[in-house]
């Protein structure tokens, strides 16, 4: 036989998506809608927080979508996702009850345990919260494992805020400190106006104790990363998660390659130390 | 409910209308999926409510101008069909002289009261929404995008050129066989027809988003054509220069 | 293990067993000079042994152009199912750089989850590999992947007169000689082969450097100005990566039935030099430019892919830069990149 190497079990369903019931869709703004899903068989994913699914709608396609939500007795979890293609505008026209496709989890997620002890600050820029929503509600579930909590989200317009009915609970049950920013100033928002990197100079940080974790456009992370520096933070302690557009979710496609890592089995989720000699990462 | 289509055509040879009424194997599911409510060689029966419009042809006349302006008008979609109503095709080429240069040479010495002007695809009148290229059409593109209409998906075109399609096929390049080809730069998605049967690709499709149009100016010249049949080589299927107009 | 020779009338009655429990697929002749590609055998008279290479490697009988990888039906819920075809084959009349590139795909195919397509179709391969004949743009000696010493069979060495030495690879190997009653090889026959071998290495383009260091090579070469200079005339048209034996990306497309009742996902070949490549959900093109995308293939071929799995995923086929029209050649890159960095060290010292 010519092929010596391969010792590995047969994965024969490798890219055969697993059916999944849509049991509640729960629009958020005219761009962002998130959907609850729960396996046919009642299995529970598995996941930790900041991985990612392929999300397959019949007839449509697959795309790669993060899980936006913690593990729960129930064995859902949600997905947020921005209407910009064809795959995420058939999950707006969803209206539950459906069946849809899932592959994975994949990908690595942020490594909770090893944040235990820490103190947190959790950064997100716009869709950026939607991963960073299942390390909060992680924390929240076990909140005696972690330290302070720290949460700054900004976004554009007071309109594209995310996950409105959840952030007091962040901020009562959660004890999360929670900061937020519209980008320019608008008639219906009271609040801190400015980009997010605004929000720092009032933060009172412990740089030993903290690690911040830090999800947004491309265009915010040298901001924010320069910030968390500011603020003394080593790079090891900023942690990032990066988009890339995975066809097979597996390591074998190819297009979520940056330099040599892919984020689909390296990823999505790198230390700053990791990415910052990486010239295609950022 | 089920989309309504129609098809028009302007300045061209309506064989892109044609080639869908040539999808026999097909044309039973086709309509199962869109309601085609006023085709002039298709139908009898006509309507002004159309959510999709397929219009071929490039566009000539004055009077075509404000006909075409009226589809839009009515339609919710407009999609250009085949490389007449996408690049104007060869129909363009007339734009290198002038007009009246041009009445005299078809008509004669009567022309001057024909209605003429440079040749134009749909999008120099009006918005399209999407663009179906080729001479002719592709039949399975075509078929696909009435498929991913009716599906809500939005139709795609591949951004590569026709190389790629030779190389999935295995075909030997068209240049070791001694011709010259603009496989390079051209879109593909005809599955490289012309040069998997032993012709070579003319570019109907147009250009990939990016073409390196110099690199392949050399390239045509290293093979020995000259810069008048490099520029030949360019605007057969794509002789429409906005600076004509 | 003894070394026998085959005639040519034993190669026919090899083809000839072959093809009793396989499909044997082996380099034919095409129109064009020079144009060889791997197809069914029909006539095992219209088998050429002696030829430069074939356009298309033969990865794609284990990874083709388009396969389908799940089929489904739509309904309440929908009915989705893998979808692997494979069946008995053998490449007969396969490169040492081939055989090669087949042992990168089978590395990068297994690593972590196994491609269970790939995998079935490599299980029901065989190879009988046969010595080559280089041309001015082959550099497998460089890459050091004139030989090979696992990865076939069986291994033929071309002797004249339509004979070859056989060399055994596999016990798969073995009983497909069984039968032919082949005579051993003697010494000079097998000092014949090996001279010829070593002379052709000789002939061959070579590369600067030892290949073991190249990694190193492109350390701090991601600025360098080798990639825009080679960049210039590329066409972004992917046929260096649709040719190469070592490349594995696809892109997976789906398709549907006109009438909405079932579709596929099938995967095409894909690669990182075409413009969209790296393009993302919200539109952003990571590896806009040409240079950006000429460098990526590079460093993942004799950097990224070399440091994970020990080995260059580049076999020095040549295809590239052979059928690239504007000829953009990886020998020509290294050498410059090794000009450049040797430079700097002087330089720099």
């Amino acid at each position: 036989m010519a092929l010596e190497l391969c010792q590995c079990e047969r994965e024969s369903d490798l890219y055969v998506p697993r059916p999944t019931r849509v049991t509640r869709v729960k629009p958020q703004t005219t761009l962002e809608t998130m959907i609850t899903l729960q396996f046919l068989d009642g299995a529970d994913l598995g996941h930790r927080p900041g991985q990612f699914v392929q999300v397959f709608i019949p007839a449509i396609g697959e795309a790669p979508i993060s899980i936006c939500s913690a593990p729960n007795p129930e064995n859902t979890f949600d997905l947020c996702v921005r209407k910009l293609g064809d795959v995420t505008s058939a999950i707006h026209r969803l209206q539950g009850g459906e069946v849809i496709g899932i592959r994975g989890p994949f990908g690595n997620g942020f490594d909770m345990e090893a944040l235990q002890g820490h103190d947190l600050l959790i950064v997100g820029g716009g869709i950026g919260l939607v991963p960073l929503r299942g390390v909060i509600q992680y924390v929240a579930q076990h909140r005696e494992d972690y330290g302070e909590v720290t949460i700054l989200y900004g976004f554009k317009t007071p309109a594209e805020q995310l996950f409105r009915d959840e952030l007091d609970s962040w901020v009562t049950e959660g004890q999360m400190d929670l900061r937020l920013t519209v980008d320019r100033p608008h008639p219906d928002w009271s609040g801190h106006v400015g980009v997010i990197t605004t929000l720092f100079p009032d933060l009172k940080l412990n740089p030993q104790r903290t690690k911040a974790l830090v999800v947004g456009p491309p265009i915010m992370y040298q901001f924010v990363i320069t910030e968390c520096r500011l603020k003394g933070l080593a790079d090891d302690n900023i942690i990032l998660s990066l988009e890339r557009r995975m066809r097979c979710g597996v390591g074998k496609c190819g297009h979520c390659q940056i330099n040599n890592k892919y984020v689909c089995m390296d990823g999505p989720v790198f230390t700053f130390s990791e990415v910052k000699h990486m010239w295609e990462a950022i | 409910m089920k989309p309504r289509v129609a098809v028009f055509s302007f300045t061209s040879c309506e064989g892109c209308s044609l080639a869908i009424l040539e999808c026999e194997n097909e044309l039973l599911d086709v309509i199962n999926l869109v309601d085609f409510v006023r085709w002039r060689e298709a139908m009898t029966e006509t309507s002004d409510e159309i959510d999709i419009a397929f219009v071929d042809g490039s566009i000539s006349t004055h009077e075509d101008v404000r006909k075409l302006q009226e589809i839009r008008e009515m339609s919710k979609m407009l999609i250009a069909l085949g490389a007449c109503a996408h690049t104007t095709c060869i129909t363009g080429l007339k734009n290198r002289f002038g007009m009246s240069q041009v009445k005299e040479i078809v008509y004669g010495p009567d022309g001057a009261q024909f209605d003429t002007i440079p040749a134009r695809p749909l999008r120099a009148v009006v918005p399209v929404d999407f663009e179906l290229p080729g001479c002719p059409i592709d039949r399975g593109e075509f078929l696909r995008c009435v498929r991913d209409l009716a599906l809500g998906k939005k139709p795609k075109l591949p951004n590569y050129p026709v190389c790629v399609e030779c190389k999935r096929k295995g075909n030997v390049c068209v240049f070791f066989k001694g011709m010259k080809c603009m496989g390079p730069v051209a879109r593909a998605g005809c599955g490289a027809l012309c040069p998997s049967f032993g012709d070579y690709c003319e570019a109907c499709r147009g250009f990939v988003d990016n073409p390196n149009e110099e690199s392949h100016k050399e390239t045509l010249t290293e093979h020995g054509l000259t810069v008048q049949e490099v520029m030949n080589y360019f605007t057969l299927f794509n002789a429409y220069d906005e600076s004509q107009i | 293990m003894t070394v026998r020779v085959i005639d040519k009338q034993g190669v026919r009655r090899l083809v000839e067993n072959l093809q009793q429990e396989a499909k044997v697929v082996a380099p034919h002749r095409r129109e064009g000079e020079n144009q060889w590609a791997f197809q069914e055998v029909t006539d095992p008279d219209q088998i050429c042994l002696e030829y430069v290479t074939t356009c298309l490697p033969p990865k794609e009988f284990a990874f083709p152009t388009r396969e389908t990888l799940v089929r489904y039906r739509l309904g309440d819920p929908f009915a989705a199912e893998a979808v692997i075809q494979a069946e008995p084959i053998v490449l007969f009349g396969v490169h040492p750089c081939d055989i090669y590139g087949l042992q990168c795909l089978d590395i990068a195919y297994c690593d972590e989850h196994c491609d269970p397509n790939w995998v079935a179709r490599r299980a029901q391969m065989r190879i009988v590999g046969v010595d080559c004949i280089p041309d001015e743009w082959c550099f497998c000696a460089a890459m050091g992947t004139a030989t090979v010493d696992s990865g076939f069979d069986l291994f033929l060495n071309a002797l004249g007169d339509g004979a070859y030495l056989v060399e055994v690879g596999t016990e798969a190997g073995e009983k497909m000689l069984a039968g032919l009653e082949l005579r051993e090889a003697t010494a000079a026959e097998i000092a014949a082969v090996k001279k010829r071998l070593t002379q052709r290495i000789k002939r061959e383009r070579q590369i600067e450097e030892d290949t073991r260091n190249l990694p190193l090579r492109f350390t701090g070469k991601a600025q360098s100005p080798v990639w825009e200079k080679h960049a210039e005339r590329c066409y972004s048209c992917g046929t260096c990566v649709l040719v190469c034996p070592t490349c594995i990306c696809f892109d997976v497309v789906d398709e549907v039935s006109l009438d909405l009742q079932e579709g596929t996902r099938d995967r095409v070949w894909d690669g990182c030099m075409l413009e969209d490549f790296a393009v993302v959900a919200s539109g952003e093109n990571f590896r806009e430019e040409r240079f950006q995308r000429l460098r990526h293939r590079h460093f993942r071929k004799y950097a990224y892919l070399f440091t994970k799995y020990g080995r260059p995923y580049c076999c020095g086929c040549g295809r590239c830069v052979r059928q690239c029209l504007v000829h953009i050649d990886p020998v020509a890159i290294l050498n410059d990149l090794i000009a450049e960095s040797k430079g700097g060290a002087t330089r720099g010292a």
